[in-house]
């Protein structure tokens, strides 16, 4: 297992795709981020409410389709390009188990994404603040609602990539994974437009990761609604790589 | 009988209606350069496929260093390198950058053996070139060096002159050969190409039609591809004798059922045919016979078998 760790942070190291994405998720967040703080963007947030001036920008993070789409290229260059490419039959046949060759490429996969969901914009607020005094920060106690947010959005986003990760073991091609994590990217935006759904979808939506991610930065939340966050990202997350475990041993490697 | 490196036990496979493979027994023992022959699609990378845990028997089972379990296959398989159906590298890396790849998957310590890897298939001065640049022949000695790394014990080798012009071919040919010759390497090694597997195998299986028809040493194969005449007369010992005294000849063989394989004086046929009337003999059946090794094959799967 130490080995596939190794090898797949070797191969991130290596990922175009990644380094690229990396570019442009900082690009984006620190254009968004000096539009927002000299006051060319004006817009309400969970952030504004909060006392978190500063963080505005993160808004951005709640939006489905626009960490959908970058997250699902990633995945789509990461994880479905060695089927694509065949390299995935070099993996297999090395003398590793299955599960154990998912799971890593998972964990890699997960690191990539927080760096590009999470670390990428806190450095640039952090480091707007620190070398261009960007930002104010009304109230500096409501940090431990950031934390917890933050937390749960991390929980949630490990879900998600979970779910990429399915989709391109069951794809094999970058092309199909975006495309495929694009439809339900844009399923979800439509779905929270259209809110309250009708009957059992109103319901599913609820308990779905997809609600939970947007719902993490909800301002009060009780005791209650952050353990039904917990209990349905880390089933969630669970059930997802347990299927990705069993569709990745079930598979006939081209 | 040496020791038993790979052995598939009633191996059979099947998609939907169609059997790719149907109780193939195949052994490969250690030391052997065992050449697999068959049409294309007649099974042999589909029973690849399978060793190398790339896909699932319906039934059946390999036996690969001893162990049939599937935790025992799977730790078999870290003393098996491979290439199955084309070399698999990552276009974007360098050659030295595909090997570190593999190096960390197979958990080999320091950086020795990708100099020596790429060394041994000439390929250490690509520099900065990335596999995407290479050309067919680089790729498949790159998947060589990849499948070489961390001294395997068996070498599975799916077509592996796909691609390669003549001197690429002679090269990986003698590659194949000094690397059973001086590590003692096993290699399975796949092909449609019969000539191309005569100049290296020190065994043969012949697939035909998911079947395993038949499994022969090199000296089996020739002993059957020997020319020789075939003689029948009514009375075969009379006849060895007058092969013996009158012809001076030894290099003969009396089968069970009477008929003599004549290997010498194959082209006077005259002078032994006189010599076996002469003494009184009736002959029942005299002809030329003898195949070279592609109408063997030819024979072998029914008149099927070309490039």
């Amino acid at each position: 297992m130490i080995n596939l760790l190794r090898m797949e942070l070797f191969k991130l190291g290596k990922n175009r795709m990644f380094w690229t994405l990396m570019i442009i998720v900082t690009v984006v967040f620190a254009l968004l981020h000096v539009l927002i703080t000299i006051g060319w963007w004006k817009m309400d947030n969970m952030f504004m409410g909060a006392g978190l001036e500063m963080f505005s920008s993160l808004a951005l993070a709640t939006a489905p389709f626009y960490f959908m789409l970058f997250l699902c290229t990633f995945a789509g260059f990461f994880v479905a390009n060695d089927f694509t490419i065949g390299v995935a039959k070099n993996i297999v046949m090395s003398g590793n188990r299955r599960s154990h060759i998912f799971l890593a490429k998972f964990i890699v996969l997960a690191l990539g994404s927080m760096v590009l969901a999470g670390v990428c914009p806190f450095i640039v607020i952090i480091g707007g603040k620190v070398l261009f005094g960007f930002g104010e920060m009304t109230d500096p106690s409501a940090l431990g609602y950031l934390a917890r947010a933050v937390g749960l959005f991390l929980i949630h986003m490990l879900a998600l990539v979970a779910l990429l990760m399915l989709i391109a073991v069951l794809a094999e091609d970058s092309g199909k994974t975006i495309i495929i994590s694009i439809v339900i990217a844009l399923f979800i935006s439509v779905a929270e437009v259209l809110r309250p759904l009708p009957g059992v979808l109103e319901a599913m939506y609820r308990y779905s990761i997809f609600h939970h991610l947007i719902d993490s930065f909800r301002i009060r939340m009780t005791y209650a609604d952050v353990i039904q966050s917990l209990l349905v990202g880390f089933s969630s997350l669970l059930i997802l790589v347990f299927f990705g475990i069993l569709v990745f041993k079930r598979k006939e490697i081209k | 009988m040496g020791q038993t490196v790979l052995a598939t036990i009633d191996l059979t496979k099947k998609y939907k209606e169609q059997t790719a493979l149907e109780h193939v027994n195949l052994v490969v023992e250690k030391g052997d350069i065992y050449g697999f022959i068959g049409q294309n699609g007649a099974g042999k990378s589909t029973l690849l496929r399978i060793v190398t845990a790339m896909a699932r028997p319906t039934s059946g089972s390999v036996r690969l260093f001893g162990e049939s379990s599937e935790a025992g296959l799977i730790e078999a398989r870290k003393r098996v390198g491979a290439i199955i159906e084309s070399p698999a590298l990552y276009p974007d890396m360098t050659a030295r950058d595909n090997l570190e790849v593999h190096r960390l998957l197979r958990g080999i310590p320091g950086k020795a053996c990708i100099s020596k890897a790429l060394a041994l298939v000439g390929l250490q001065d690509t520099g900065k070139k990335k596999a995407k640049n290479f050309s067919l022949g680089m790729k498949q000695r790159l998947g060589l060096a990849i499948a070489l790394l961390g001294d395997p014990e068996l070498l599975i080798l799916d077509e592996p002159t796909n691609g390669l012009d003549p001197g690429g071919i002679v090269e990986l040919r003698e590659l194949v050969k000094e690397l059973n010759r001086e590590l003692e390497l096993t290699i399975l090694i796949s092909s449609h190409i019969l000539s191309e597997l005569h100049q290296m195998a020190t065994k043969y299986g012949i697939i035909h039609e998911g079947r395993l028809l038949e499994q022969m040493t090199h000296e089996q194969l020739n002993e059957k591809c020997k020319q020789h005449l075939r003689i029948r007369v009514d009375d075969p010992s009379k006849a060895a004798t007058v092969l013996e005294m009158e012809l001076g000849t030894q290099d003969y063989e009396v089968l069970q059922d009477g008929t003599i394989k004549l290997y010498s004086l194959y082209h006077d046929v005259r002078r032994v045919s006189m010599a076996l009337t002469s003494s009184g003999l009736v002959i029942e059946y005299f002809a030329p016979d003898g195949d070279d090794l592609e109408s063997y094959f030819t024979k072998r799967v029914g008149g099927g078998f070309h490039d």
